[in-house]
């Protein structure tokens, strides 16, 4: 009645089902997710209907400060210091969100998948790329998560088995809930540890009239533009949004049962992640710029390495912080990307699949995110398996997949049929189109210099 | 445990029917889509990404291969 009323349509139930529809346990659950959603609408209580709808955008953009990109920032601050990246990764997370925020307005039309609607409005070739591209650039990814997440324990001394079967462990238990509501907030409380980078940040004792001025000028640059700050730069570009995302963002809006009346909310969720992980990265290149003005190279570094290296600078308090944080950047991502691969396998081959789903009709959907992550751990605990090859190849399947990605969610967006009074207008046309043909160049070029490094003289 | 009554179970039906579009049902008749009929624009960019697509699956294979000489 209350989602009726929503529509404007008055207390009917909708034509299209009857009382002889099967209600399954996954629309009962979901259907009391949005009984809460209805409810707090209705009683026009607004910070608790944000705090039910806020999710999918938040998971989706701090996931992408996964372990592998906190190292980046961390690497930037060690080299330059604090200066002109400062407000270019700000600028990188604005276009992030312009990207996602498509996502969202999909999800609550269609109540789809992105790897559905793709099959079903594109046609079977792009369906199977698309979860072959993603399954195969996600499961690398989620080796370098583990990777990360190694790192960050290993600085307390914990062995890798430990630390990598304790996160697995933390991933089976997520999901053992069968409740899309349950799995969210416990990434999401986990996903707040992100602003973990922010307290090392204070013990780094930044110059905050560096930073204003970092972010009113762009500059400081050390060194000028040359080959490895462009290197840089399109690496950053390139890895501001990624396949996965799309997927993930997209598919959880419509597990989480969102629909059109909560597009505002989903934006609002979508902008705060942008925000939140925008400090996060920021804090980072804050808490390691100390290595760049005294001098120390740091190019070598790899998690744990700069732990170490902050900790006769920052306290040992700050170095555990930002070991921490690196722990938990690969611990939200391998919870995120797993289940995207999940949600896009279920989707494709028409199983079905959702984190409401119960064990036995949702076999095939928790054995691929669930096999995805055991897969990726066993890879990481495997000695001798060359994971140096792996970290390559994921920053180029990931930079490289993004102009098909980009241009069919551009499609689908613009697509009447699909949209309806939510397509994007001209002004998000406009925007869009030049966040994607900038995300594009960028992470092609990218991609270009990271083969044939000898045509660029790297 | 407790099991809901035949009466309780159609309640709870109609809860669910009433807070969820005809489209968020599991088993419902779902409203397909269909293949988009795309402009003569359209169709050749599409061709000219999936020929994109082959030579990327192409390039990857080369970066790994690469990698794995330069390696060895």
């Amino acid at each position: 009645m209350a989602d009726a009323m929503d529509r404007g349509l008055g207390a009917q139930v909708p034509p299209t089902t009857t009382m002889s529809t099967v209600i399954t346990n996954e629309d009962r659950k979901r259907g009391r997710d949005r009984a809460r959603v209805h409810r707090a609408r209705l009683r026009g209580r607004s910070p608790l209907l944000l705090w039910l709808l806020i999710g999918p955008g938040v998971l989706t953009i701090i996931g992408e400060n996964d372990g592998p990109s906190m190292l980046s920032y961390a690497q930037t601050g060690a080299q330059f210091g604090v200066g002109f990246f400062v407000p270019f990764i700000a600028a990188l997370f604005f276009m992030a969100y312009i990207v996602q925020e498509m996502t969202v307005r999909l999800g609550t039309v269609t109540h789809r998948g992105h790897a559905e609607l793709i099959f079903e409005r594109f046609g079977p070739f792009w369906g199977y790329f698309s979860l072959g591209d993603l399954a195969l650039g996600n499961f690398l990814t989620l080796v370098t998560e583990f990777i990360a997440i190694r790192a960050g324990l290993g600085y307390f001394g914990v062995p890798p088995g430990v630390a990598v079967l304790g996160a697995l462990l933390l991933i089976v238990l997520a999901t053992a809930g069968r409740r899309y509501w349950t799995w969210e907030r416990l990434a999401l409380g986990l996903a707040v540890f992100n602003l973990l980078f922010v307290p090392a940040a204070l013990f780094a004792r930044p110059h905050w009239g560096a930073i204003g001025h970092a972010v009113l000028t762009w500059g400081p640059l050390p060194g000028g533009i040359n080959n490895g700050v462009i290197l840089l730069l399109l690496s950053n570009i390139g890895a501001t949004v990624t396949p996965w995302m799309l997927f993930f963002q997209q598919s959880a809006t419509a597990d989480k049962g969102m629909t059109r009346a909560d597009v505002r909310q989903g934006r609002i969720d979508t902008a705060a992640g942008a925000v939140l992980a925008a400090i996060a990265a920021i804090a980072t290149v804050v808490v390691t710029a100390p290595l760049y003005t005294k001098g120390i190279n740091a190019s070598s570094f790899q998690g744990a390495d700069f732990a170490q290296a902050l900790r006769p600078i920052i306290g040992s308090t700050g170095a555990t912080l930002f070991a921490l944080g690196i722990f938990e950047a690969g611990l939200v991502a391998a919870l995120t990307i797993s289940t995207s691969s999940a949600y896009a396998f279920g989707e494709v081959t028409r199983l079905g699949g959702s984190l409401n789903r119960g064990l036995r009709e949702g076999l095939p959907f928790y054995g691929m995110l669930l096999g995805s992550a055991a897969g990726a751990a066993a890879l990481v605990l495997i000695p001798g398996v060359p994971l140096v090859y792996v970290v390559l190849l994921v920053n180029v399947i990931a930079v490289l997949a993004m102009p098909p990605a980009l241009a069919l969610l551009f499609l689908l967006v613009n697509d009447r049929d699909v949209m309806g009074e939510l397509r994007s207008g001209i002004l998000g046309n406009i925007m869009a189109t030049a966040v994607t043909l900038f995300l594009v160049a960028g992470g092609v070029l990218f991609g270009v210099t990271v083969i044939f490094p000898h045509l660029f003289g790297t | 445990m407790y099991a809901l009554s035949a009466d309780e179970q159609d309640d709870d039906n109609l809860h669910v029917l009433t807070v969820l579009e005809a489209d968020q049902l599991l088993k419902a008749q779902r409203h397909h889509y269909g293949r988009r009929q795309l402009s003569a624009g359209a169709l050749t960019a599409m061709w000219g990404l999936r020929i994109y697509a082959i030579l990327m699956v192409i390039v990857v294979i080369y970066s790994v291969v690469q990698a794995i000489h330069t390696g060895s």
